[in-house]
């Protein structure tokens, strides 16, 4: 009952005109960045932080996540129009969305794709709301050995399931931590690794960062090769038929299922959810050969899991602190940026704003459902913008979005070296994901090991006595000795494009 | 790619080696615990380690000439370099020229060099673009951007 009233405290601050404008206005931008090719959540989220400053932390948080679960919808429309994915999430949509936009079906596919990510989005926000204040609870009982163990836990499951090559995985992982630690030391207030330049004494800042390894790698990756033509199809009737309904509702339970239960896991990634749902349609479907030719379970079942796992990939940033994905990892920078620590502290400290931010995301589903369907034709016109003026374009805003951070050239160079740095990792395998969570989790990680060691005069051995920590540091253990035991072998082997989550 | 890797290896290391001397330059310990340089030496020798890995492994891989660009034909590089050499410049522009200049003179660079040469809309977009998003970031979001020459 507590968290029921929570919740409906939360619905009427909402409804408030100052909070649901951004709620729309967040649905509206992240439709916008899903339909963009080359422009993933990620990039499209780290560009908009620096607007949030203006906002108050409710409104900025609220619109930031609009974008980061509206990216998944507009990603649809160009999987089923065009067969191109708008972000990589929505790659599987391409395989069963484009045949049957090509039969005439594309309306009918569009439509079952918004209705399966609003119930599957719906859900486990449903989901969030029941086990937030139980987890929180639990939370509030570690210490920092045991938040250290956590992170520990949360680097081993990021870093082994990322790419093919663990060491890589590594690399990046212990190249984030290393940037991390640029800036004034959090216990001894000294500064480490700035070069003398009083630019680094607060640190690498973190959104050109993400701006550089998203936005500004991933446009020097497409401009190797000529922008395609894209071929369109046309849509007639967007209704779905009765027979289309009917198949397309045992597909969107599992594939919520599957999305909701994955987003606990940090490292996963959004396509994992998307292609085993996918899988599991093919195996369990009644209609098994008419996949490939325009199946409907398969739009069904990958947008249902896509966005339950987007939403429930935030139940361990809201109530451990741990972003599980490069996305959630930039929210959570977002997060900091306007003084909130994401955590078990947030239920306590500030329940207003946690509790309002969640009902954006019941509200946000609905909002994108309404927005999605009918204003399709809008949304494939954006496409007609040529590729060299969007992407000037969108260079220009991460060029806006780091300078005006702190009103410093030196942020935008950073972007661009970031950019460069993106860039390389890419041709190279060294996968992204790993790098932006040590980013995040290293300043954290490193205050908990030291408060640790104060707490046991540096005897290392709190980490195995506080039972907690140890079985932790156990999964941690033994999630890297399976993945190691499976290298070369990644759990979904992701092409380096479009703004990809790894 | 082999080269290619075995070079990133080299330069992880170098990076390694050079943030681990730093590193020795802080306090290990200090009563309270680990100091400073604790961290630091710690992924020093972490990251060293992995460099290595990466160079051993990189002998797997298909030798050939430096492979960053290998499979981007000519008009593929120009476009890279158009990319790389116009954020360049923007940086070194943007405080003598202003934002509004600076944007006008990227908007007029970038997209021919990446392919579109239709100058009557680029001579619409370049300051509709300049003057449009200064006036959202500078005027309705209060962020500063740096004026030009004569208030331009």
């Amino acid at each position: 009952m507590e968290t029921l009233d929570l919740l409906l405290n939360g619905l009427g601050t909402l409804l408030r005109l100052e909070y649901i404008t951004f709620a729309v206005l967040g649905c509206v931008l992240g439709t916008i960045i899903g339909v963009l090719p080359g422009v993933g959540p990620a990039a499209g989220t780290s560009i908009l932080i620096p607007v949030t400053f203006v906002l108050d932390p409710i409104q900025a948080i609220i619109m930031l996540a609009a974008i980061y679960y509206g990216a998944l919808y507009g990603g649809t429309i160009t999987s089923v129009l065009l067969n191109t994915p708008g972000e990589a999430a929505s790659a599987i949509t391409c395989l069963e969305g484009y045949p049957m936009a090509q039969r005439g079906r594309g309306g009918a596919a569009l439509t079952i794709g918004a209705i399966a990510s609003c119930i599957g989005g719906t859900f486990s926000t449903m989901l969030l709301v029941v086990v937030a204040l139980p987890l929180s609870a639990i939370a509030l009982r570690f210490g920092p050995p045991e938040f250290f163990a956590l992170m520990i836990v949360g680097m081993s499951l990021v870093t082994g399931l990322a790419g093919a090559s663990m060491v890589r995985a590594f690399i990046s992982a212990g190249l984030g931590l290393m940037i991390a630690m640029v800036g004034i030391d959090p216990v001894v207030g000294a500064p480490r690794l700035t070069l003398g330049m009083t630019s680094l004494l607060d640190g690498v800042p973190f959104v050109p960062i993400a701006m550089g390894l998203f936005a500004i790698g991933e446009i020097m990756l497409n401009v190797e090769e000529p922008a395609k033509k894209l071929i369109r199809v046309k849509m007639r009737w967007i209704m779905l038929s009765r027979q289309e309904a009917k198949d397309s509702v045992m597909p969107v339970v599992r594939g919520t299922a599957i999305g909701a239960s994955m987003g606990f896991i940090p490292g996963v990634g959004q396509i994992v959810p998307a292609v085993m749902s996918y899988v599991a349609e093919k195996r369990w479907s009644r209609n098994r050969e008419k996949f490939g030719t325009g199946a409907i379970e398969g739009v069904a079942g990958p947008e249902a899991a896509n966005n339950a796992y987007s939403v429930s990939a935030m139940i361990p940033l809201f109530t451990l602190g741990i972003p599980s994905s490069p996305t959630i990892a930039i929210l959570m920078g977002a997060f900091m940026m306007h003084g909130l620590v994401p955590g078990p502290t947030l239920f306590t400290d500030h329940p207003g704003f946690t509790w309002t931010v969640i009902a954006s995301l019941v509200v946000g589903d609905f909002i994108l459902l309404f927005l999605n369907v009918p204003l399709i034709p809008l949304w494939v016109q954006i496409l007609r913008v040529p590729r060299p003026l969007l992407y000037t374009g969108i260079i220009m805003f991460t060029i806006l979005g780091s300078f005006s951070l702190s009103n410093r050239l030196f942020d935008v160079g950073v972007m661009f070296l970031f950019g460069l740095v993106g860039y390389l990792f890419r041709k190279v395998d060294v996968p992204l994901a790993p790098m932006v969570l040590t980013l995040v989790l290293g300043p954290l990680m490193e205050r908990s090991l030291r408060r640790s060691l104060e707490m046991s005069a540096g005897d290392f051995g709190i980490f195995f006595t506080r039972p907690l920590s140890a079985a932790l540091l156990i999964v941690a253990v033994v999630a890297l000795l399976v993945f190691s035991l499976k290298k070369g072998t990644p759990v979904v082997k992701v092409p380096a494009s479009e703004g990809t989550e790894q | 790619m082999k080269q290619l890797h075995r070079a990133t290896a080299v330069g992880l290391l170098v990076l390694s080696l050079w943030v681990g001397w730093q590193a020795l330059g802080l306090r290990f310990s200090t009563a309270l615990g680990p100091g400073p340089g604790f961290f630091p030496l710690l992924m020093s020798m972490f990251l060293a380690g992995l460099s290595v890995a990466l160079f051993v492994q990189a002998r797997n891989l298909d030798g050939g000439p430096f492979a960053l660009l290998k499979g981007v034909d000519r008009q593929g590089r120009i476009r890279l370099a158009a990319v790389v050499g116009t954020l360049l410049a923007v940086i070194a522009l943007m405080e003598p020229l202003g934002y509004r200049l600076t944007m006008i003179a990227f908007f007029l660079t970038l997209p021919p060099a990446l392919g579109d040469r239709r100058w009557p809309l680029l001579a619409v977009v370049a300051p509709a673009m300049s003057f449009g998003s200064y006036h959202v970031f500078r005027n309705l979001l209060g962020l500063p951007l740096p004026p030009g020459p004569f208030g331009i």
